[in-house]
């Protein structure tokens, strides 16, 4: 079989299962009352937990950053995996005892304020968006090269797949096919790594291959040869990092708190009714995630060495057009791979300097990995099913998140109050049509690649959001004003500063480089900065403007306390 | 008198007529002709005749004292009318024909003797009745779905209100209601208010208390006023009677009082015997005399809902009679240092006022702090026993007085609340939502009030809230994916499919809410005044609530008269055609809900 008929046949079947099971749950009425509530497993709600979490800027997007930026990708490595451990330690628990499921219902509360409660919907959509549109991007390459259709083709089926999957299909958040999500993206992420590290190095285990020999018998190590080639072709080593301190350090730390702004995967924590279960479930999601995240620089490391290897040819004079590997040619139809003959040879040629001929989308890494090690074709499809999977689990739950904060929290609260529910639901359903809509938009005119995207949604929430809710939970004298103000101070300089350096729908105002930058901060580390402007904002104008109302600060003092967060002594009943 | 034409032997109503029983009234059936605009039936009028239309149609009108025709129903072939009418004496509608129309006119006597030879029979017409009812006052009154519409207060037969000076003496006050041949007098005062003195009260003083007929009558005035308005149906008197002891009402529209009504006057409209099982719990000196009272109950419910009597009405009575079973029970039954000191709470469904048949004793105690009485247990284990005997089966959970774990103290209920509220196994749940409903029917009743902050405190988490409301989503609605009704081998559970996700839908927005308002109906109007929902999905809600109790109370007496265990399965196939339609889109309500559950709670 074809490589396309295999990935009709598995995305076909692996989408049957999802709707499967969700129709098999919403069948499956319960025996007794009250029980809705409990009988999901920590197991089975970490793998659900690590669904909603891995978008496709994981699965997609990871990988190919590090293979192309080296060591510097890690940045993403670190932000991400410890953004969770923030989240489940720091926030988490306190957002729970609050009570309050959303952000801004959280903000709106403790700060006892609608204006805080509509800033915060607001940083909250431009969040979402932001995020959403990298799952699209994502999505639209997905589509683009198994169907072997441009990228802006890709986008718009991708679109219209993800507007019926999520919006009319209701499939919100139901455990169980997060479950399978997992599932199936996690065995088409570790196939293609475990099949490759074996060709390449002999290792079973791609984390392990990564650092070992070459099964070639040269005694080489993997990683040595990829330094060499980078050397020789005009880049700095691949182990070597060419960022500096600052950025690294803001980067991470925006990636880290942004985290915790981003509200699909705050709800999760609150879906397990057992305080000590949803301890349980953060533990195993950030297992289940460790599992792809520490793969990650494995498949990096693989795709380039092969990557380098297919084109520059074994002899490095570069591969003759004609002879060229099928995923090149496969590639090129979808406008993510070219080649300009420079020199007239006729022949391929990948460098880091000016002998370079090839442009390559770093989004394909990891979808064209399978291709360029030669592995079967069901694999390569396999790989196809793992990446939608991603972008959908995310991308619904995304959705899930804008448009009942249009349609409730915007519309039904502050606009129209007068609204039915049905009107309600319509606006509802009209708003995540329209976020798909910007989405795809920003997906086909990305103002980066889908990692950075959504680098930049996690910088913005922790430009926004972060103090907020940390002042919320740990500084009962921070006020509605205060909030208020950090978050916008925070958040129009961080857009602001992104906009100066990248120009989304125009031309920057400044060249991208960091002689430009603030303190030598990119535009994907300003988060941080943006962070600090909003704690310094929030501190500085609660002191100077009146303390919260009483009630306020004593519900601040309770939320501290651990007391009665749900494993209260039992009582015998 | 024989027609060439039958009465269809297979249609309903006729087809619950035996061989015999059919042939009797065949042949005191005519088949008469009515060409168009005469009528069949004047308003007001008794018919000699009850009608089945056989060709033609028919309008039922009203003609107004102005002239003008206020039209109602149209009716078509099969349709009975005159039924009505022979048997109240008097036809609520003209009936017209619409055109020349065809129909068997069964002579009355031969109708009503039907009727009393099968039950089943005369049971249709009453049920039909008040199904026609509905429809017409769905058509009167436009966006409301049908409920049946008893006679106002208004329009009864009142007591002329006889007002007397407070300075007045008691010869005075007798002569006076002797005169005007009234019961009660009242008299206005603008410190206390208005009071109330019965002429039994009267001659108690007299004969009992050694007052002088020149005694002033201030001293036995009895405040304040126990009123209904107009406008209420005649049932709002009954269950206020019932709810407050008392035997007469003044009626008042606004600060003017139009007389009084009593026992008496509301039961010439009604053919229940509410007041005596009132009066018998009264007068209950021993354990025996109450128990003799509460197992007359479900026949009142039998009648009263044979009679078309709204559903929300017959809950409230039944509420208020059970409600006092138990505290005559309590007075009786709990030794008096003790009997103060203890607030006896009803939960779940008695305790929101929705029991109309007994399915099981939830009860529970608040116990003082540091409560020292040994016999507690044994008098609770006899409490239980006796409840048991007046109708009561006990709770299979074992929510009853008589266990240990639902009689604690103040602080411990507390204690319990915030527990089960965060709790997420089914047990701590369903305790909590029992909780929740609990409503103080004895003994220190004032305990319960403190009590009731603490579910609003519990319920100010959404996190709480989200998983509390989960369980209202856990069973399916009985809709096919077309809107049709599903239903299994045993029929539609609709207590599943309906009452449950409502009721606890609106349990969950209630607490949401802050709504302390513990009856459904209650709750759905106190969570859309507090913008919890629309205005029109709260009367959808009570509405769907109303058919889903409607129709299983019929299917539950109907069961109990076979001598089954009552369940809550509706069996489809037996409904009227009207019937399936309600259920179905009251089920359609339910989804409609659901939907908004799903949307305040993040499901």
């Amino acid at each position: 079989m074809s490589v396309q008929a295999w990935t009709y046949l598995i995305v076909g079947a692996s989408f049957a299962l999802y709707i499967g099971i969700a129709l098999w749950t919403r069948v499956a009425s319960t025996k007794d009352f009250y029980v809705a509530g409990g009988g999901v497993h920590p197991v089975a709600n970490g793998m659900a937990t690590a669904a909603d979490w891995m978008s496709a800027a994981s699965f997609i997007s990871m990988a190919g950053l590090i293979s192309f930026m080296g060591y510097d990708g890690s940045v993403y490595l670190l932000g991400w995996t410890g953004g969770y451990v923030l989240l489940a330690l720091l926030l988490a628990p306190y957002l729970r005892k609050f009570g309050k499921f959303t952000v801004p219902d959280f903000v709106g509360d403790r700060y006892f304020s609608d204006t805080a409660r509509l800033v915060a919907v607001v940083c909250a959509l431009f969040v979402s968006f932001t995020y959403v549109a990298g799952q699209m991007r994502g999505v639209g390459i997905v589509f683009s090269r198994f169907l072997e259709v441009d990228i802006t083709t890709g986008v718009i089926i991708g679109m219209a797949i993800v507007f019926f999957y999520a919006v009319l299909g209701g499939m919100k958040g139901i455990t169980y096919t997060q479950v399978a999500q997992y599932c199936v993206l996690i065995f088409a992420y570790m196939v293609p790594a475990i099949f490759i590290s074996m060709l390449l190095t002999g290792h079973v285990l791609p984390q392990s291959g990564m650092g070992g020999v070459l099964a070639d018998g040269s005694g080489t190590y993997l990683l040595d040869k990829l330094d060499g080639l980078n050397v020789a072709l005009g880049l700095a080593p691949y182990t070597d990092g060419s960022k500096g301190m600052a950025d690294v350090f803001c980067i991470t730390l925006a990636l880290m708190v942004g985290t915790a702004g981003l509200p699909h995967v705050i709800v999760r924590f609150f879906t397990v009714p057992k305080v000590r279960d949803a301890r349980k479930s953060a533990g195993w999601a950030l297992l289940f995630i460790a599992i792809l995240y520490t793969t990650a620089p494995a498949v990096a490391t693989f795709a380039r060495v092969n990557m380098i290897d297919t084109i520059n040819g074994p002899d490095s004079v570069g591969t003759l057009y004609e002879e060229a590997p099928t995923w090149v040619a496969n590639w090129e139809k979808t406008g993510l791979i070219k080649w300009e003959d420079k020199n007239g040879d006729g022949r391929m040629f990948y460098a880091g300097d000016a002998r370079n001929e090839m442009t390559i989308d770093r989004d394909i890494m990891v979808l064209a990995n399978p291709e360029i090690a030669n592995l079967p074709a069901w694999v390569i499809a396999l790989i196809a099913a793992g990446g939608l999977a991603a972008a959908l689990s995310t991308a619904a739950g995304l959705l899930l998140v804008i448009s009942s904060a249009i349609s409730h929290d915007l519309l039904k609260k502050v606009v129209m109050p007068s609204i039915s529910e049905k009107q309600e639901l319509l606006f509802a359903r009209i708003a995540a049509a329209v976020a798909i809509g910007i989405a795809g938009l920003l997906g086909i005119y990305p103002p980066g690649f889908v990692a950075e995207v959504v680098a930049f949604a996690f910088g913005l929430a922790a430009a926004s959001f972060f103090p907020a809710i940390l002042l919320g939970i740990f500084d009962k004298r921070t006020n509605a004003h205060g909030a208020v103000s950090g978050m916008i101070a925070g958040m129009v300089f961080t857009i602001g500063y992104i906009l100066y350096f990248k120009g989304i729908f125009m031309t920057p105002m400044a060249a991208n480089v960091k002689e430009n930058w603030l303190f030598g901060v990119s535009p994907e580390g300003i988060g941080s900065i943006g962070m600090l402007i909003n704690f310094a904002v929030a501190i500085v104008v609660s002191r100077l403007t009146p303390p919260p109302p009483q009630h306020v600060q004593d519900l601040v003092e309770s939320i501290r306390i651990p007391r009665g967060a749900g494993s209260a002594s039992h009582i015998a009943h | 008198m024989t027609s060439s034409v039958d009465l269809d032997h297979r249609q309903p109503p006729f087809d619950l007529l035996s061989v015999d029983q059919l042939a009797r009234l065949q042949r005191s059936t005519d088949l008469v002709y009515f060409a168009a605009g005469e009528a069949s039936l004047q308003e007001g009028s008794a018919s000699t005749a009850v009608f089945v239309i056989y060709r033609g149609r028919f309008q039922a009108l009203r003609i107004t004292s102005e002239g003008t025709r206020e039209n109602f129903s149209e009716y078509g072939p099969g349709d009975v009318i005159g039924a009505f009418s022979v048997m109240t004496g008097k036809a609520r509608y003209t009936y017209e024909a619409l055109e020349q129309s065809l129909c068997f006119a069964i002579d009355a006597a031969a109708f009503l003797k039907a009727q009393k030879d099968n039950p089943a029979f005369a049971a249709w017409f009453l049920e039909g009745l008040s199904a026609k009812r509905q429809m017409l006052a769905a058509q009167d009154r436009p966006g409301e779905l049908a409920q049946a519409m008893l006679t106002r207060v208004g329009d009864a037969q009142l007591a002329p209100a006889l007002f007397l000076n407070k300075d007045s003496t008691l010869r005075e006050a007798r002569l006076e209601m002797k005169r005007l041949g009234v019961s009660c007098a009242l008299v206005p005062d603008t410190q206390l208010g208005p009071g109330i003195l019965t002429r039994t009260d009267l001659l108690d003083a007299l004969a009992l208390d050694d007052r002088s007929p020149n005694d002033p009558i201030a001293p036995l005035l009895r405040r304040p006023l126990v009123g209904v308005r107009p406008q209420e149906v005649l049932f709002q008197a009954l269950v206020s009677m019932t709810e407050h002891h008392v035997e007469r009402v003044v009626v008042q529209d606004g600060a003017q009082i139009l007389g009084t009504i009593g026992m008496a006057e509301v039961l010439s409209h009604y053919s229940s015997h509410s007041h005596l099982i009132g009066l018998q719990l009264a007068r209950a000196s021993r354990v025996e005399d109450v128990r003799a009272a509460a197992l007359r109950i479900p026949d009142l419910v039998r009648s009263l809902h044979a009679q078309g009597a709204r559903i929300s009405f017959l809950t409230e009575l039944v509420s208020a009679l059970n409600g006092r079973v138990l505290a005559r029970l309590w007075e009786l039954m709990v030794p008096a240092p003790w009997r103060d000191q203890i607030c006896l709470l009803v939960l779940g469904s008695e305790g929101r006022r929705e029991q109309i048949l007994k399915t099981d004793q939830d009860n529970a105690l608040i116990l003082p702090e540091g409560l020292d009485w040994p016999e507690l247990n044994d008098t609770m284990i006899d409490f239980g026993n006796e409840l048991q005997a007046c109708g009561w089966p006990p709770c299979p959970g074992g929510v009853m007085v008589r266990n240990p774990h639902w009689r604690h103290d103040l602080s411990h209920w507390r204690t319990s609340i915030a527990h089960w509220s965060r709790s997420s196994d089914p047990q701590a749940l369903l305790d909590f939502a029992i909780t929740v409903d609990a409503r103080p029917v004895a003994g220190h009743l004032d305990f319960f009030e403190s009590l009731r902050a603490t579910f609003f405190d519990a319920a100010r988490n959404d996190v709480v809230l989200h998983h509390f409301a989960a369980a209202a989503l856990a069973f399916h609605t009985p809709l096919t994916l077309f809107g049709n009704l599903k239903a299994g081998d045993q029929g539609t559970d609709i207590k599943r499919g309906g009452v449950f996700p409502l009721v606890h839908g609106l349990r969950t927005l209630a607490l949401r809410h802050g709504v302390p308002d513990r009856n459904s109906f209650r709750r759905a109007e106190g969570v859309a005044a507090a913008g919890g929902m629309s205005e029109q999905l709260a009367r959808d809600v009570q509405q769907a609530l109303s058919v889903f109790l409607r129709l299983r109370l019929s299917q539950q007496l109907e069961t109990a008269r076979q001598g089954q265990t009552p369940d809550n399965f509706l069996r489809i196939a037996q409904l009227r055609r009207l019937d399936r339609e309600l259920l179905r889109d009251a089920l359609g309500v339910v989804d409609s809900f659901k939907s908004l559950l799903r949307r305040t709670f993040h499901l």
